[in-house]
């Protein structure tokens, strides 16, 4: 049987072909933003493509998918940092040696991102989701809002007190890509 | 600080990642016959595949029975009356083994004082699992809907049983330190955490009957820092549950002809509820109707929404709540549906 065409012209499976095309990249690293971690990054995302192929039919336009998608990211990340907390409670885990900067410039560069991605992971959750949503994705204060289900108002505080809190933490950095 | 600085290094901070390419195996999990998908936490995948003719058939059957019980005094299904409210698999595609069976869970969401509810999903799941493990599977997956949450992880419940012999039913944490709350969990989501392990366990054994939650040694006294040495029962419904919700129709249904009958409960100020179809911020065939008011439980509502003039297309459904405050800030419970 053919794919079932919906009201935009697009099935289910063509619609997972051109999201997945237009957004698999940008939409894991931002989970890499959220949860510090590629494969997990991408098991969250693939799981929110097949949960937006699931919902194809109630979704219906491009412009719903996505933002249905990137709530799922930020939604589905925040669930996995919570049980990840809980498991590292529980689990003691043999810590990973701490990354050894070396004086060439790739190793620079590779400090630089782990103490982002660590500035980041240290903020509360919300102004980290607000933070990379307004940041990385450049959503408007609007958008923010709809995808976290939160007021305006509680995005632009969020926004200020995790820029100020980055700010403080990765102020040499700053200084350095002036 | 410099926005264009903090772009920057966000952008940069993963602009050397690279993530392997997975269209592969996205089509392989989508595909109906082998609808599977690798997941960090182990997650049944409830959408393995659809249900044929037959089986909605008989999950409507099923539901029609929940509904009957659920208008009963005293049974453990507060939420709703009359039918899911939303349904976890695909019901177009046909299931290779055509033996599923329906059960609720509860997640939690937030009311718009951004109190933690509870609100409840169906799922649909093989029939070959008990009542425990199914609520267990349901209260440690992701709820379908995005704007839902569940404070559960694979591996955190386990053993859900009923003992009518001590008048409980039994669930035993995977780890010890779920007694204690997370740092970012707040006080409120926690007690809502407990009431949906609380809630989705009696609606699977379909009894009132506390919850008692145990480690290995015995009782534990607190889980996620809410106390728990004795038997949790049911919170209140007002305190627990969403305040309106709408039955019928379905998340994603598709309804033609002139009339659409939506159905659902609430308990609101002097019961009025407001129903109508939102379109770019328009609204169509707004329709008022009255559920009910005072005493903890949900009062059913009925309401038929003329469609003859309404353009085919894709609308939400809106239910809401007279909000009394005139902050026009109303509880509500919405459903995407197109019209033919």
């Amino acid at each position: 049987m053919p794919p079932r065409r919906q009201v935009s012209g697009w099935s289910a499976d063509e619609a997972l072909e051109l999201l997945y095309a237009a957004h698999w990249r940008r939409l894991v690293r931002l989970a890499v933003l959220l949860v510090h971690d590629v494969g997990t990054a991408e098991e969250i995302v693939q799981e929110c493509f097949v949960s937006v192929h699931g919902r194809w039919s109630r979704l219906n336009d491009p412009d719903k998918a996505l933002a249905y998608l990137r709530r799922s990211v930020v939604n589905r990340s925040r669930s996995h940092l919570r049980h990840l907390a809980v498991v590292r409670r529980h689990v003691e885990r043999e810590q990973a040696p701490e990354p050894q900067p070396g004086a060439d410039h790739a190793a620079y560069d590779q400090v630089r991102r782990a103490t982002v991605l660590a500035a980041l992971g240290s903020l509360p959750r919300r102004q980290r989701e607000v933070l990379v949503l307004r940041y990385y994705l450049d959503l408007s204060e609007a958008e923010i809002a709809d995808t976290l289900g939160i007021s305006r108002g509680a995005v632009k505080s969020h926004a200020s007190r995790g820029a100020g809190a980055l700010r403080a933490q990765l102020g040499d950095i700053l200084e350095e890509t002036r | 600080m410099n926005d264009d600085q903090l772009r920057r290094l966000l952008n940069d901070a993963v602009s050397d990642v690279e993530p392997e390419d997975r269209i592969e195996e996205l089509r392989a999990s989508v595909r109906p016959s082998t609808r599977v998908v690798r997941h960090f936490h182990a997650r049944p995948w409830y959408a393995a595949a659809g249900i044929v003719a037959a089986v909605i058939c008989l999950v409507a059957y099923i539901t029609n029975l929940a509904s009957n019980r659920s208008s009963e005094p005293g049974f453990a299904h507060p939420g709703g009356s009359s039918g899911p409210t939303m349904i976890a698999s695909d019901t177009s595609q046909p299931s290779p083994t055509g033996a599923t069976q329906e059960y609720t869970v509860y997640y939690v969401g937030q009311d718009p004082r951004d109190k933690p509810v509870l609100f409840r999903e169906l799922h649909r799941s093989e029939a070959s699992k008990s009542p425990g493990q199914l609520a267990e599977d349901g209260l440690q997956s992701t709820p379908l809907d995005p704007d839902y949450s569940t404070a559960w992880g694979s591996g955190d419940l386990r053993d859900a049983q009923l003992h009518r012999e001590i008048g409980a039913i039994t669930v035993t944490l995977g780890y010890a330190s779920l007694q204690r709350r997370p740092p970012d969990m707040t006080p409120a989501y926690a007690r809502a955490a407990v009431q949906q392990v609380v809630y989705t366990l009696q609606a699977a054994f379909h009894t009132r009957l506390p919850v008692q939650f145990q480690m290995s040694t015995g009782p534990t006294p607190t889980v996620l820092g809410v106390p728990t040495p004795d038997p949790v029962g049911a919170g209140g419904v007002l305190d627990t549950l969403s305040h309106i919700s709408v039955s019928s129709p379905n998340q994603g249904d598709t309804v033609s002809g002139d009339k659409l009958r939506v159905t659902g409960l609430n308990n609101g100020y002097e019961g009025s509820v407001l129903v109508y179809l939102e379109r770019g911020g328009k609204r169509y065939s707004p329709r008022p109707t009255i559920g009910g008011t005072i005493e903890d439980k949900l009062f059913p509502w009925a309401v038929t929404l003329d469609l003859a003039k309404v353009t085919p297309g894709t609308y939400t459904l809106v239910a809401q709540n007279d909000d009394a405050s005139g902050r026009n800030n109303p509880e509500q419970d919405t459903r995407v549906i197109t019209v033919e």
